[in-house]
């Protein structure tokens, strides 16, 4: 057989092949030299040719920075398109934004704000009580849905009576019950701010949103990409960088993949970056790698419906078993914080409780509950928290420090499942521990302190915790009724030094947020959900 | 006209078909545990919800009803051509879907042409030269191929042409063709270790056939006889074989999509999954359950052209 015709087929494969890669080729170069182009020419006019900030900056995060027209927000409030009426400071507590300040009555029924004046949205209309208003009504016609937090009115603003503007620059919201912390509800997305043009009549969005943020949205290709570009009118101080691309790549080595490849620039969002990646580029002069504070708790939820754990022996003895620092350096890579108390460590109303480890009081406390007889006890770890956290690890450390106390007999079983079946388990009491991460929803904690603590919570209930307690219970209807603030912060005081004590669950870890970036940019911070977001984003060189 | 009836025929076949399908993808859906009411109510701001909470959205949703009303309403949407809206976040599914579907279509065109090109080529080339260390490499190169998981060879394949030689982008879709190389690599690799093992033992079947004889002995060149009598005659059994395997990828690759960024029909339905988003995951297997019938109807067809012994309506003539 002759040969020829095989080099003919080869060469066609080859021909077809550079072909192939070729297209992608050609397209890059187009897109280079236009990009090329378009950057001289904004170079020309920039007034800081040393550093040209024009040029596009990427990060990636695992889900859509513009989830778009369908979302409660359009986009997350980091990407600076639109602002809050109130923010945060520094210790979580409310600090203005679009409102100044703000006061309420004396039975807290009547809340009125002094909004800021001069203030334009991004495409030119006055900021005023106007298009406070506008969002109000829009509200109305929610609940809306949204992959950050939900609009809704009934939990954002409950019992809202009224609201109406007594000028153009202050409303007064008047509610049906006392809210003594309706400001720390309305923290952020809690109070969110639109250009009411950009509202459908079913109160989505109609096209891109509009606020008054520092950026605004240039381009957003939903599950791709999104491009926001500086808002030079911004009533505040500009933001430096000109334009930033957020991708959209949801597996986390991929994501990796795509900074170390020079693609990208940055990581953001939730789980940016696992902990042993941020690690392996931890020192590396190429990479920056930041860490901020984070409104999740790791908990190691127990069954205290059953035994063993309805034995309060049981479960601080678990407690001082757990070298927690143990597990953060040895599985999270030295990232996240020792866990004392119920309270996130981001909460304004965070009190430290003491982080106990003493091994031999710990074993010593369980040894008193099971003595020798043979106990079974069934660790379920769900498969998503298992996905993003080395949870299989940290419960195989638990697991042997349980098995391996002397004296017992205790054999404990991992078991992976959806976190839908996981929670049908724990709500049936067909469990002994879980561990799960809890999030801050609210800067107001009523709500979390009621559903783990309180007899008939509903995380309570859901989880098997079994937990009552008469005094959590009358603090917590007290707090109800509170109009003082200063009171409702030493009642939170309270119920997290019982929370400490009586060990509803077992906090083991305060998260912090991870993220990383190329050294390329510089003023890149990692904060999920904050006011300054990218502005202070740039290029280093 | 034989033709069309067949064709009438078989798609009517396919109404009980879907039906039957659309009925197990309901009920695996509903029978697995977990319940999509507390996500439903934690997207609208109900981080804590109480039975109440739950009840009135479970009412929401049409989950109170029983299962043959849930499972009649739905069917009765999906004749007119309306999939619902997802549980999770409440957007328009059929929209969703035809949002996502060219991009699928466009990732499994390229992964199909892949797998051809590489796969029977390869084939052809270790029969053309059975026994040589060309033969032995390439079917080293295609068991290899069939062994290794296709997540970790996106992965490999990631490293090597992003991340060090910067040769391809790691993911996404904004590059172009580029974007597509890597995925294609990816989710056709075990398709090219399979067809070309299977195109080799066919060849090398025919090759033996007396009438390559024949042909040899009037003198046609071996690039006529290999491929346009010995390729030709083996090609019923690879059609069949890239048929279901181009109405597999075409259903959505979820780990290559999700590894890829790319926004497909696969990563969707992934994504349902995780959510309990039963609308979602049935109008899925709905569609991908058609797309599979369809091709397999298609492959039929083709069987036709391939082969001119097969005739519609019966035996060889």
């Amino acid at each position: 057989m002759t040969r020829k015709p095989i080099f003919r087929l080869l060469a066609l494969v080859c021909v077809l092949a550079v072909f192939f890669g070729g297209c992608g080729a050609a397209q890059t170069a187009e897109t280079t030299a236009a990009a090329t182009q378009a950057t001289e020419t904004q170079a020309a006019e920039t007034q800081t040719p040393e550093i040209d900030q024009t040029r596009e900056i990427v990060f990636a995060a695992s889900r859509d920075q513009c989830p778009g027209e369908e979302d409660a927000h359009y986009a997350s409030m980091t990407l600076g398109i639109w602002e809050p009426l109130i923010t945060k400071d520094e210790s979580g507590k409310p600090a203005p934004a679009l409102a100044t300040d703000w006061s309420h009555n004396d039975e807290c029924t009547v809340w009125t704000f002094h909004l800021r004046q001069g203030v334009n949205f991004s495409n030119g209309v006055p900021f005023n009580a106007d298009a406070v208003l506008a969002n109000f009504d829009r509200m109305k016609k929610g609940p809306f849905d949204s992959s950050f937090y939900g609009i809704n009115i009934d939990t954002d603003y409950p019992g809202l009576v009224s609201y109406e503007k007594t000028d153009d620059y202050t409303i007064v919201l008047t509610f049906s019950d006392p809210l003594p912390l309706q400001d720390y509800t309305m923290v952020n997305y809690g109070s969110c701010i639109f250009e009411p043009s950009c509202f459908a009549e079913d109160g989505n969005f109609n096209g891109f949103a509009i606020g008054t943020g520092p950026y605004v949205v240039k381009e957003n290709v939903l599950g791709q990409y999104c491009v926001i570009e500086r808002n030079d009118n911004y009533w505040g101080e500009p933001a430096i960088a000109q334009t930033i691309r957020f991708k959209v790549i949801p597996d986390a080595d991929t994501r990796y993949a795509a900074l170390r490849a020079g693609e990208v620039h940055g990581l953001c969002d939730l789980g940016a970056i696992s902990p042993s990646q941020a690690a392996e580029i931890d020192g590396d002069p190429a990479y920056t790698v930041t860490l901020g504070t984070s409104g999740i708790t790791h908990f190691l939820n127990v069954n205290g419906g059953g035994f063993p754990f309805n034995d309060l022996r049981m479960r601080q003895g678990l407690s001082l078993l757990i070298d927690r620092q143990t597990i953060i350096d040895s599985f999270f890579n030295g990232y996240n914080l020792p866990a004392g108390g119920f309270l996130s460590y981001s909460s304004p109303f965070y009190e430290e409780q003491p982080v106990q480890h003493d091994a031999e009081k710990g074993a010593e406390l369980i040894r008193e509950v099971v003595g020798d007889q043979a106990v079974e006890l069934r660790f379920l770890l769900p498969n998503g928290d298992a996905n993003r956290y080395p949870y299989q690890e940290e419960a195989e450390y638990i697991q042997a420090l349980l098995e391996n106390i002397d004296g017992t007999n205790i054999k404990v079983n991992i078991e992976l499942m959806d976190w839908g079946p996981c929670k049908e388990e724990m709500a049936a009491g067909n469990y002994n521990m879980c561990l799960k991460i809890q999030g801050l929803p609210s800067a107001n904690p009523f709500s979390l302190f009621n559903s783990f603590m309180g007899s008939s919570g509903s995380t309570n209930k859901n989880y098997g915790l079994g937990y009552s307690n008469p005094e959590v219970d009358a603090l917590l209807a007290e707090a109800k009724d509170t109009l003082d603030a200063n009171h409702l912060a030493e009642i939170y005081n309270q119920l997290q030094e019982i929370s400490a004590a009586d060990l509803p669950n077992i906090p083991v870890m305060y998260s912090q947020e991870v993220a990383a970036c190329s050294s390329d940019i510089t003023g890149y911070e990692a904060t999920v959900y904050g006011l300054t977001g990218y502005t202070q984003v740039r290029w280093a060189k | 006209m034989p033709v069309v009836k067949y064709i009438v025929k078989r798609l009517l076949v396919m109404i009980p078909v879907l039906l039957g399908i659309s009925l197990a993808a309901f009920l695996l859906g509903h029978i697995a545990p977990g319940d999509p009411v507390d996500d439903a109510l934690a997207r609208i701001g109900v981080e804590f919800p109480t039975e109440e909470d739950r009840a009135e959205m479970r009412a929401k949703l049409g989950l109170d009803q029983s299962l043959p009303n849930q499972y009649l309403s739905w069917l009765s949407r999906v004749v007119r051509g309306d999939l619902g809206n997802s549980y999770y976040n409440n957007k328009d599914i059929a929209k969703e879907f035809r949002a996502r579907f060219p991009i699928t279509l466009k990732l499994s065109l390229s992964a199909l042409f892949t797998a051809v090109l590489l796969g029977v080529g390869g084939g052809v080339l270790m029969a053309a030269f059975r026994g040589s260390w060309l033969d032995k490499l390439l079917r080293s190169i295609s068991t290899l191929l069939l062994s290794i998981p296709g997540f970790w060879l996106a992965l490999f394949l990631i490293t090597v042409f992003a991340e060090q030689l910067h040769w391809l982008p790691t993911s996404g879709l904004d590059r172009g063709a580029a974007s597509l190389v890597l995925p294609s690599l990816a989710l056709a690799a075990a398709n090219v270790g399979m067809t070309s093992r299977l195109v080799r033992g066919n060849v090398i079947a025919q090759l033996g056939e007396q009438y390559i004889l024949v042909a040899n002995a009037k003198g046609l060149p071996q690039r006529v006889v290999v491929l346009g009598h010995a390729l030709r005659n083996s090609l019923v059994p690879i059609i069949t074989m890239i048929g279901n395997y181009f109405g597999g990828i075409l259903g959505g690759s979820t780990i290559i999509e999700t590894i890829f960024a790319i926004p497909g029909m696969g990563s969707y339905v992934l994504s349902a999954i995780q959510n309990r988003d039963y609308p979602v995951i049935q109008g899925y297997v709905l569609i991908t359950g058609a797309t599979f019938v369809l091709i397999n109807l298609a492959i039929d067809l083709l069987y036709i052209a391939a082969d001119p012994k097969i005739r519609v309506g019966g035996g060889a003539q």
